[in-house]
C-alpha cells in the first residue's frame, strides 16, 4: 500500500487531498498520535529529470506517415512518426537522426 | 522477425556525388552486394614456377534488394528502374511512372547497406555508401499467401566505405497482400477489363544497363549507360485455359493488356499495367500424378504502336497511391 502511495508523484499530500485521506484511513494507528503530519514529510519520488537547457536540440519530422524511428523511441516517443511533429533529444542525437534521413529537418531555437 | 541492418535508398541529385541522407529505409529481406573486379593477369618468365601477385581493373557492384513491397518507399525503389514519378491529387498523392514520356529515364540513386550485427559482438558495423546507383532489373512477384515481393537487382559504380552508420527511420507503412491484388487482362487495348483468376503474377522490368563502360586512367566506369528496355509478366491463370493455351499456339501472336492492382489500407494502392503484351508459352502439361488446376502463362511486353484505346503508346505504366506529397527528383 505504501508502496502505492509513493508512486502517486502529483498529490501533493498536506493538503487534504484524496490521497491524503487514504493514508490516514489506511494507518489508524498512525491517525490517532498527533503526529499525522508524519506522512507529509514524505518526499516525492523523483521525477524524471527535465534534460539541462541547452543542451537539448529539436528536430521537426516532416516525412511522410507510417515511417518509424528506432532512436525516437528509445528517447520515450512513440516509434511511428507523425508528420509536423516536433521532437526534443540530446543534441548528439538529434544530429544523428538529422543525418540518417532527410525527414527530419532540425529546429532553430527562437531568440 | 526483425533484424538490425538496415537499407537505405535516396535520390542522387549530381552523378559523382553521393547521398549521405537517405529519404527511405526499405526493410529487406536480403542484399547481398557483389563486387565484379576484373583482374589482371599475365603468364610472364621469372625464373620460378610460383604465381605472381595479381592486381585489379574495373569493377562495379552488384546490389540486389529483395523484400516486401510498400506503397510509400516502393515508389523511391521503382524510381531507379523506370523513371521519376509524377505526383498528382491532392492527398491521396497518386505517383505514376511512365517511361514512355518524353525525357523520362531511370535517376540515379545512393543507398546505405548497413550491417548492425557485429555492434553486438563488439565489432564495428560494416557500412557500405552505394552511389551512382541504377536499376537493372526488377521483378515483382505475386503468390498467394505471400506478400507482395520485389526483387531488385542495382548496380552501383562507386563506393563509400568511410561512413558511419547512420540513424534509421524505416519504412513502417503496410506490405502489399496477395488479397489485395486483382490481375485483369484487355482485349481493346485498355478500354475494358476482365478480371483474371489468377494464382500467382510476376512482371520482370530490365533496362539492360551496360556496364562495358571502362576508360583508360580510371579504375571507376565512367558511366552506367541504360539499354532497351524489357518487360515480361508470367501468370497462373485458372480461368480461360483454353484460351491462353490457343493464344500461346497461334500463328500470330495475340496482343493483349495486363495489370495488376493491389489495394491495400486506405490510400495505399499499386498497380503495373503493360500495354501490350504477347503470348510466348502456355503450356499445359499432363500428369498422371497432378490435376492441371493451372497455366503458366509468360508474355513479353512490347510498346503498344499500333493501340487505339487508352494504352497506346505505352509500354509499361506503375502507380503507387499514398499520402506523400512529393518524392524528390530532377
Amino acid at each position: 500500500m505504501s508502496d502505492e502511495l509513493q508512486t502517486e508523484e502529483d498529490a501533493p499530500v498536506e493538503t487534504g487531498s484524496p490521497a491524503a485521506d487514504v493514508v490516514e484511513s489506511a494507518a489508524p494507528a498512525a491517525a490517532a498520535k498527533p503526529k499525522a503530519k508524519a506522512p507529509a514529510k514524505r518526499k516525492a519520488p523523483a521525477k524524471p529529470k527535465a534534460p539541462a537547457k541547452g543542451k537539448t536540440s529539436k528536430v521537426k519530422y516532416v516525412g511522410p506517415a507510417d515511417q518509424q524511428n528506432a532512436t525516437l523511441a528509445q528517447h520515450g516517443y512513440r516509434s511511428v512518426c507523425e508528420p509536423g511533429k516536433v521532437y526534443e533529444l540530446p543534441v548528439a542525437v538529434a544530429a544523428k537522426v538529422v543525418k540518417g534521413s532527410r525527414h527530419f529537418e532540425p529546429v532553430k531555437p527562437a531568440k | 522477425m526483425s533484424r538490425v541492418d538496415a537499407v537505405g535508398l535516396a535520390y542522387q541529385a549530381t552523378f559523382g556525388t553521393e547521398e549521405t541522407t537517405m529519404e527511405y529505409w526499405i526493410p529487406v529481406e536480403t542484399a547481398d552486394v557483389n563486387e565484379n573486379p576484373t583482374d589482371l593477369s599475365i603468364q610472364e618468365t621469372i625464373g620460378n614456377r610460383f604465381a605472381t601477385a595479381l592486381d585489379r581493373g574495373t569493377r562495379f557492384f552488384d546490389v540486389p534488394m529483395a523484400g516486401a513491397l510498400r506503397a510509400v518507399s516502393g515508389v523511391r525503389l521503382f524510381s531507379g528502374f523506370i523513371c521519376q514519378p509524377v505526383a498528382a491529387g491532392s492527398g491521396p498523392y497518386t505517383h505514376t511512372m511512365d517511361p514512355t514520356v518524353a525525357d523520362a529515364a531511370p535517376v540515379f540513386h545512393s543507398a546505405f547497406a548497413v550491417r548492425n550485427d557485429p555492434i553486438s559482438v563488439g565489432q564495428d558495423p560494416i557500412v557500405d555508401l552505394f552511389y551512382d546507383m541504377l536499376g537493372n532489373q526488377l521483378d515483382v512477384t505475386i503468390n498467394a499467401n505471400d506478400y507482395v515481393k520485389f526483387n531488385a537487382a542495382w548496380i552501383a559504380l562507386n563506393v563509400d566505405g568511410d561512413q558511419d552508420a547512420p540513424d534509421v527511420t524505416a519504412d513502417a507503412s503496410p506490405k502489399l497482400k496477395f488479397d489485395e491484388v486483382v490481375v485483369s487482362t484487355s482485349v481493346d487495348d485498355g478500354t475494358s477489363w476482365v478480371a483474371l483468376l489468377a494464382a500467382a503474377a510476376g512482371i520482370t522490368y530490365q533496362n539492360n544497363l551496360d556496364t562495358d563502360e571502362a576508360v583508360l586512367g580510371s579504375r571507376a566506369l565512367y558511366a552506367l549507360p541504360y539499354g532497351n528496355a524489357d518487360a515480361q509478366v508470367t501468370f497462373t491463370a485458372r480461368s480461360d485455359m483454353l484460351t491462353w493455351y490457343r493464344a500461346a499456339l497461334a500463328a500470330d501472336p495475340t496482343d493483349v493488356s495486363v495489370k495488376m492492382v493491389c489495394t491495400g489500407a486506405t490510400p495505399y494502392i499499386f498497380s503495373v499495367l503493360l500495354a501490350s503484351v504477347q503470348e510466348i508459352t502456355a503450356p499445359a502439361p499432363i500428369s498422371g500424378a497432378d490435376v492441371l488446376k493451372g497455366i503458366d502463362v509468360t508474355a513479353t511486353a512490347h510498346l503498344d504502336s499500333l493501340g487505339a484505346g487508352p494504352n497506346a503508346n505505352k509500354f509499361l505504366t506503375a502507380v503507387f497511391t499514398n499520402s506523400t506529397a512529393t518524392y524528390p527528383g530532377p
